[in-house]
């Protein structure tokens, strides 16, 4: 696919054309799913606030200084669009949990080998088992490669709190993928 | 800086996960969607209207017809007072006041007006069921439109019903066929 220049794009975009838009979306979603995806973790609902927030930016293009920044811009727009959802569904429950270490260094994955198929499956099932909280935090600092600040802003906490949360997050994914070896 | 577990975790949980087919003519159709104007959906301008244009053609079949047309009926119809839409309501009792035609007082052995007169017959019971239909259904716009075409009905019927009769003088009239044979 030739990428059309981003300049040209969000000037049609700030005109409200459709071709634009729809030329926009096609050369950022790539990139933008995938972190919308491992937010939520189901296909239909990604795309749906996916494309839900691309629609809603769009009405704020004028918002944009620089054309180059749109896809880090749509990124984070649909993120916390997620982010939003995912609170939605979790005001029942608690966002992070009080947690307690009682990870035992003894028992702590191997750190120093290369990962196996079967220590993947155990991690990536721990990670599901993950509060919701925690797995944000992960897949915000990790993942999208995030700072501290850049994930206490987003999810509108502390540096501190978003430091403490993740270093939590990341005992609690130890501790489920001991249990589950 | 992090760790060799973080590393592994973080390509472990990399993945490139789509969409399923078919979204980019779904956003599309979205941002169409988006983009379109909200339509009005508020549709009681044109009662005013209707009521105008009814009465513009009612004056002009009174005038033509005076003597076929009885002046002061005003008989309300029970239904009629269960509506509450003031631009109908005045419609109808204008119609009603100056529109109705007293077929009796014309030639009622003419074929051609007992079918005028069936037929009004048949659009008045209608008009009656619709206005029972809109009093237990305010805000169904399909029954207002359908009491609309009733009233343009009717209109169109005495329309035709003047220029029967007006023809049906000229031919009565003598002086019409001296004019013509002059």
């Amino acid at each position: 696919m030739q990428l059309q220049p981003w300049d040209e794009i969000i000037a049609g975009c700030r005109n409200r054309s459709v071709a634009a838009q729809s030329t926009a979306y096609r050369q950022s979603w790539r990139v933008v799913f995938p972190a919308v995806y491992g937010l939520l973790r189901n296909r239909e609902e990604a795309e749906d606030v996916m494309q839900d927030g691309y629609v809603k930016a769009f009405a704020r293009i004028d918002e944009l200084r620089e054309a180059e920044r749109f896809v880090p811009w749509m990124k984070s727009i649909c993120m916390r669009h997620a982010l939003d959802k995912l609170r939605a569904k979790q005001r029942q429950n608690k966002w992070f949990p009080d947690f307690e270490a009682h990870t035992h260094s003894e028992h702590a994955p191997d750190e120093t080998v290369e990962w196996q198929s079967e220590q993947l499956t155990r991690v990536k099932a721990a990670m599901d088992q993950l509060p919701e909280g925690y797995r944000v935090v992960i897949r915000l600092y990790l993942l999208e490669d995030m700072s501290h600040e850049d994930v206490a802003e987003m999810l509108g906490i502390t540096p501190g709190t978003a430091r403490s949360q993740y270093s939590r997050a990341m005992k609690k994914l130890k501790q489920t993928v001991t249990e589950l070896t | 800086m992090k760790t060799h577990w973080e590393e592994e975790l973080k390509r472990a949980m990399s993945d490139q996960s789509e969409p399923f087919p078919g979204h980019e003519e779904r956003f599309e159709m979205r941002l169409m969607q988006a983009q379109k104007p909200k339509g009005r959906t508020i549709t009681l301008p044109r009662w005013p209207w209707m009521a105008a244009a009814a009465a513009v053609v009612v004056g002009l079949i009174v005038t033509l017809v005076t003597s076929e047309i009885h002046k002061a009926n005003h008989m309300a119809d029970d239904s009629l007072k269960d509506l509450h839409i003031p631009e109908i309501a005045a419609a109808e009792t204008y119609y009603k006041k100056y529109a109705t035609v007293d077929f009796n007082s014309l030639n009622t052995n003419d074929p051609r007006i007992q079918q005028f007169a069936r037929e009004m017959k048949r659009l008045e019971d209608e008009y009656a069921k619709l206005s029972q239909l809109l009093a237990q259904n305010y805000n169904n716009e399909r029954i207002a439109q359908a009491m609309v075409e009733n009233f343009q009905f009717r209109l169109k019927i005495m329309e035709q019903l003047r220029k029967y009769i007006e023809i049906q003088n000229q031919l009565k009239n003598p002086n019409n066929e001296q004019q013509i044979a002059s």
